[in-house]
């Protein structure tokens, strides 16, 4: 049986075919989900969840899969990331986030939503991965979640390539450092 | 592509296999020949590897029930598209009447229609003139009784020759000196009646006879 497609399946849902968006709410669930989880925390990333796809719903019209790379994944990781963009300006973190201030400190307890997740070793990552500036967390995330290319996540974000591939070493290398410690 | 990159933003496209044939084999030549790009291309691929590790075991950890969150998700797309749908029903317009004639002409059928109205009700009223002649009673001839006790039949006889010719008759209306004879005639006759009672009879038109 054949796989629709993610366009046909946006296409079905711009219609009003709600079990067309069942199929992509369930294909997107798993790398969604957690790319939210790394950027807000467990508690924020349900929420984000949902606002994503019904901002998918509301602009699905506009979904143009000839326009930019990556096609619908590279559009839907947009729109959440944008929410978590949104997320972070109503809490006022993106400003301190790119003034380099550590929003998190070292010793400070992970996040509350992460509090339940697994051992020790996962627990270290996580709160390793928030103490990155928000622009590294967002594209090593983007990254790894969406698995689009480094040109692709550039056109996402707006920024050059270069910049892009700078945050992303910039993050490795950090990350392997607190890892480490 | 390459000439606008920095050499980690090299390495890093070079580590995720991401350049062209002709770029990667650049990039090759320039590992080949430099001895600090070799060493960072190590850092990197050791951090790249560890992130790799260790994500994929933070992403082992279960997720949220899937069921109940798409569940939860799929609903709010259904109340979505439903709201939606709603709200592109048109809503039903408010009806206008579209007049098919001139505003002056139903203004005038309307008075017409009174004015026919009034005049039935008023052709239906008794009118004064009509009520005066439907009333209206033949004069009777003063009898004096001592005609009608001496010679009633030939008071009545003359009655009569005097209600045929008050009666209306194209003759009187439209011959004067015809009319004229007749009544002169028909006094003649009352005249010669009365004088054949014992007491005068008053004229009907008010004068007496020469008798009296």
């Amino acid at each position: 049986m054949a796989v629709d497609s993610d366009e046909s399946l946006v296409a079905r849902l711009r219609q009003g075919d709600a079990a067309a968006g069942d199929v992509l709410v369930r294909r997107y669930y798993s790398s969604l989900t957690r790319y939210l989880q790394r950027l807000v925390g467990n508690d924020v990333a349900e929420e984000l969840l949902q606002q994503t796809w019904l901002s998918v719903l509301d602009h699905a019209d506009k979904f143009d899969p000839q326009t930019g790379g990556g096609g619908f994944k590279a559009w839907l990781f947009r729109i959440a990331t944008n929410k978590a963009n949104d997320h972070w300006r109503s809490r006022g973190r993106e400003k301190l986030a790119h003034a380099g201030l550590k929003l998190v400190t070292e010793n400070e307890a992970p996040h509350a939503g992460h509090r339940l997740e697994g051992n020790e070793q996962a627990q270290k990552l996580i709160a390793a991965i928030e103490q990155l500036p928000e622009p590294q967390k967002q594209v090593l995330m983007l990254r790894y979640y969406s698995n689009m290319k480094f040109v692709e996540i550039a056109e996402l974000l707006g920024c050059p390539l270069n910049t892009a591939l700078g945050r992303v070493h910039k993050a490795m290398i950090r990350l392997k450092e607190l890892m480490a410690d | 592509m390459l000439k606008d990159l920095n050499t980690e933003s090299l390495l890093m496209l070079y580590l995720a296999d991401e350049l062209s044939a002709p770029d990667r084999q650049v990039v090759a030549e320039r590992l080949a020949g430099d001895a600090g790009m070799r060493l960072e291309l190590e850092r990197l691929s050791g951090a790249v590897q560890s992130f790799s590790d260790h994500m994929a075991a933070l992403d082992a950890l279960p997720l949220p029930s899937e069921s109940a969150a798409t569940r939860r998700i799929g609903m709010a797309i259904r109340q979505s598209l439903a709201d939606r749908v709603v709200r592109a029903e048109p809503t039903a317009p408010a009806r206008v009447i579209v007049a098919r004639y001139p505003w002056w002409v139903y203004s005038g059928a309307a008075a017409a229609a009174l004015l026919v109205a009034a005049l039935g009700w008023w052709g239906r009223q008794p009118s004064e003139t009509m009520y005066q002649y439907s009333t209206h009673t033949e004069p009777t001839l003063p009898v004096p009784p001592s005609v009608a006790m001496s010679s009633s039949g030939a008071v009545e006889e003359g009655k009569q020759m005097a209600e045929g010719i008050f009666a209306p008759s194209s003759d009187v209306l439209t011959g004067s000196d015809k009319a004229g004879a007749s009544l002169k005639a028909a006094e003649e006759q009352i005249a010669e009646l009365s004088r054949s009672s014992s007491e005068p009879v008053p004229s009907y038109f008010g004068f007496s006879d020469g008798n009296e």
